[in-house]
């Protein structure tokens, strides 16, 4: 009886391993076809570009900087990208692809190290083609990544209904925009709506967890140092934020505890770094904002043309917000910017 | 290790395995390794917790068992609880009290230095020391006789179904378990798998879907009012139990695999027509406990009324403050003493007024009005359960019956509107049915009676079902914190 029973048992998991092989190919092939990474991944294939600026990060590059008014950029970031994602899927770009751009653009925002976005990765069956997952457990001494591995290969359906309802269900297919950029539309919120916008990301970012998490700020300097390696200029960008969302966050923590802590790790590779600071620059132009932390379409390209601006001719007069470099000092129109040391302080 | 995990996936079928192959004379120690490892998994120098409160427990019940007169053991019990109730203050109560204490100073402005203790609170720690405790005041108590072999106490204490969530087990119904020799049988393998299949639904896919809802509102209580409150402390109330007694079926299908029996935990709660009732539907194992070794030692209701409800009160009280220390979970063990309480005092009253208003010919009638009062009341009291302090609480509180400028009808539609929402609901009706319909008709003997590919058709769903809709971030069991 016994015999007869673990017969039956094994030919019901071989089946329902079967079964389950199946329905994991199957939602593999339909989310090549339909989440926006990989299509991201496919235009970056066929860029051909010259890759003078590379644009990595979350969703505050991917949509805050439009390459059409960035010459020779692509903008590879993407939603909730957290810096372990991003130093992972740059090394593949460099290593695999052997693709390397001269200058790479990261964001360096308030909730960019918070410990929200360490207990955050998600998209598994898309990070197993960058990430080593063995290397975060074991430098994290978390074994829960291997569970991530595993289901990134092999249960890539789990949890799928929302993804798939979402999918299912949409109108229409987002359009792609040329080289990565996904922008927000553009809407307008009374400012009683934007505070309350403000207060709920900043409560979700930093109400119960840390302003700043290390193994993110490891994962930040392995980068700069891989930068560094590679001779890939670092530009760090704060970036548009909405004034409410500023002010709730100052709430929890000192901006000035965060940057100095951020600071220190830039300080030991400030020679590969530049450091610009817009996080003000819309403080008094909501229309730019779709909500607290991204900019809208139009956002997007006002901030990148004076970005562009910035990068490509350096002295301009500075009608807009940011600090860091200098007046008068020369930048080089072609190839790497001249570093700029420090000033990587709260304007507050 | 989580149940919940690839790791227990991998582990479990091991030990399974290995159980039958070896002599049932060596059984005990396999399952006592495993139990150590299962729970060395979550912090390795905690074993020593669990191994020091054994060889205490195992002496001072040895010592116990020697002496034929109660009034002579007693100082080996007191041992037992100095030991255990040290344990479980210091880890788990000492901070509470202390800042308390440090409240209370500081208000007379008087200076108080005592630092905080700083340690991780050993998981299951609530659980095995009320097991462990049950042992020795039973043997004092002259209930039961003491083990003899220190393995099997040891396997007692740690054995890994029950050891971080229970259910809580009497040593006289467990113990001797562990002397038997379990053949393989069949029966107790596929219930016990089916049990477990059970326990994941309502834990991964029902307890955990639920709490993405209840964490967004309870974590931000003032940004939401009316409905999403009101929903948010039904879900709550909904997540805690699929939690725990998702668990539960998980443990009592492991053990049932390997033909061990533990005690049913959980007996439809959401039906109970009183908070009486819902007690003896909830959580059994603890409640029987505080029955048994703290309500009836105090007098139960064998004392003048007074004592009585006094008695139900303290009771209640404690059990809230075992769910945790904070000042809302001793408000929430009060809420539900005070309820029963005043039930037990207005029972008379109430009895009349149905009687009064013709109830009493609409029993069905009458016993639906009891059990949603009873929901409603069980609701309420959740919330402090839920809330992370007692100033979110009282906000949530606040605000269940605050609705927007626009009124209460359209808050109720703005929140039928959220997806998330809509399918906790589906899930909730989803659990609700296939309780109803299992204690009616038994559903594991309808499909056990189906062609073998109709069974197997409906397990594999189930799998399937729990993979697709279950939640499989980095969610723990809500009562692995107590």
């Amino acid at each position: 009886m016994a015999k007869s029973f673990i017969i039956k048992l094994f030919v019901f998991l071989g089946l329902l391993i079967g079964v389950s092989l199946a329905l994991n190919e199957l939602y593999k092939s339909f989310l090549r076809n339909n989440y926006f990474s990989y299509e991201k991944d496919r235009q970056f294939r066929n860029y051909t570009g010259k890759l003078e600026y590379l644009l990595m990060g979350d969703s505050h590059i991917q949509n805050g900087i439009n390459p059409e008014f960035l010459e020779n950029s692509f903008n590879y970031a993407g939603a909730w990208e957290n810096y372990v994602q991003t130093y992972y899927k740059l090394k593949n770009i460099v290593e695999e692809q052997k693709r390397i751009p001269e200058n790479i653009i990261l964001p360096v925002d308030l909730g960019s190290f918070t410990s929200f976005r360490r207990e955050r990765f998600k998209n598994d069956h898309y990070w197993v083609n960058y990430m080593d997952y063995f290397e975060v457990a074991e430098n994290f001494g978390d074994r829960l990544f291997i569970n991530k591995w595993i289901i990134g290969n092999y249960f890539t359906y789990a949890e799928c209904y929302e993804s798939l309802f979402k999918y299912l269900t949409r109108k229409k297919r987002e359009n792609m925009f040329p080289n990565g950029f996904k922008p927000c539309i553009v809407r307008n919120t009374e400012s009683e709506e934007r505070e309350l916008d403000g207060e709920r990301i900043a409560n979700l970012y930093f109400k119960n967890y840390s302003y700043y998490n290390s193994d993110l700020g490891d994962y930040f300097g392995k980068m700069l140092e891989f930068c560094e390696q590679h001779k890939i200029h670092v530009i760090l960008i704060k970036m548009p934020v909405a004034r409410e969302y500023c002010v709730q966050a100052s709430g929890y923590f000192s901006k000035d505890s965060l940057y100095n802590t951020v600071g220190n790790i830039i300080e030991k590779h400030k020679d590969n770094t530049t450091l610009l600071d817009y996080q003000e620059l819309f403080f008094d132009n909501p229309e730019y904002m779709y909500n607290h932390d991204h900019l809208n379409y139009n956002g997007a390209n006002e901030f990148t043309r004076i970005l562009s601006r910035r990068l490509k001719e350096g002295n301009t007069p500075s009608p807009d917000k940011s600090g860091s470099l200098p007046a008068g000092r020369q930048v080089p129109r072609r190839g790497r910017i001249i570093d700029c040391r420090m000033a990587f302080q709260s304007r507050h | 290790m989580l149940f919940n995990s690839f790791h227990f996936l991998v582990f479990f079928p091991i030990v399974v395995i290995l159980y039958f192959s070896i002599p049932h004379r060596w059984r005990w120690l396999l399952l006592l390794i495993a139990s150590y490892y299962f729970y060395m998994c979550w912090k390795v120098e905690y074993i020593f917790l669990i191994v020091g409160s054994t060889l205490i427990d195992y002496y001072a019940g040895r010592q116990m068992g020697k002496i034929p007169e109660r009034s002579k053991r007693k100082k080996y019990l007191i041992i037992s609880l100095i030991v255990n109730l040290g344990l479980l203050f210091g880890f788990k109560y000492f901070n509470f009290v202390n800042d308390s204490v440090r409240d209370a100073f500081n208000y007379f402005n008087i200076f108080y230095g005592v630092p905080a203790f700083n340690v991780l609170l050993p998981v299951g720690i609530s659980f095995y020391t009320f097991q462990t405790l049950s042992y020795t005041i039973d043997i004092y108590n002259g209930r039961s006789k003491p083990e003899p072999h220190i393995g099997k106490f040891a396997l007692y204490v740690s054995f890994f179904p029950q050891l971080v969530s229970g259910p809580i087990e009497r040593s006289y119904t467990l113990l001797p378990q562990f002397h038997k020799d379990n053949r393989f049988d069949q029966n107790n393998v596929t219930s016990g798998l089916k049990l477990m299949m059970w326990g994941f639904i309502k834990k991964v896919v029902i307890a955990d879907r639920l709490g993405i809802y209840v964490f967004k509102v309870f974590s931000q209580p003032h940004l939401y009012e009316g409905f999403p409150v009101i929903f948010a402390s039904i879900f709550l109330l909904v997540q805690v139990y699929c939690d725990l007694s998702g668990y539960s079926d998980i443990a009592i299908g492991t053990a049932r695999v390997m033909g061990y029996k533990l005690m049913r935990n959980f007996n439809r709660p959401f039906i109970a027509r009183s908070i009486a009732d819902f007690w003896a539907r909830w959580h059994i194992s603890l409640t029987t406990w505080f029955r048994d070794y703290l309500y009836i030692p105090l007098g139960g209701n064998r004392v003048p009324k007074w004592r009585w409800h006094y008695n139900i009160f303290i009771t209640f009280l404690l059990s809230g403050l075992w769910h945790g220390a904070s000042w809302s979970f001793v408000i929430w063990g009060a809420l539900h003493g005070l309820f029963q309480m005043v039930e037990k005092a207005t029972k008379k009253y109430r009895e009349s007024f149905a009687e009064f208003i013709g109830l009493v010919r609409a029993p069905g009638l009458k016993d639906y009005i009891n059990i949603v009062i009873t929901f409603c009341l069980i609701c309420f009291a959740t919330i402090f359960f839920g809330a992370r302090s007692l100033d979110d609480a009282y906000i949530l509180i606040l605000k269940l019956g605050t609705f927007s400028d626009s009124g209460i009808i359209d808050n109720f539609i703005n929140v039928m509107k959220n997806k998330e929402v809509l399918l906790c609901i589906i899930f909730i009706i989803f659990l609700l049915v296939i309780e109803y319909i299992h204690e009616k008709y038994s559903i594991v003997r309808i499909i056990g009676r189906k062609p073998l590919i109709i069974r197997w058709a409906v397990y594999l769903g189930a799998v399937i079902f729990i993979i697709v809709f279950g939640v499989f971030t980095n969610v723990e069991f809500i009562y692995f914190q107590f």
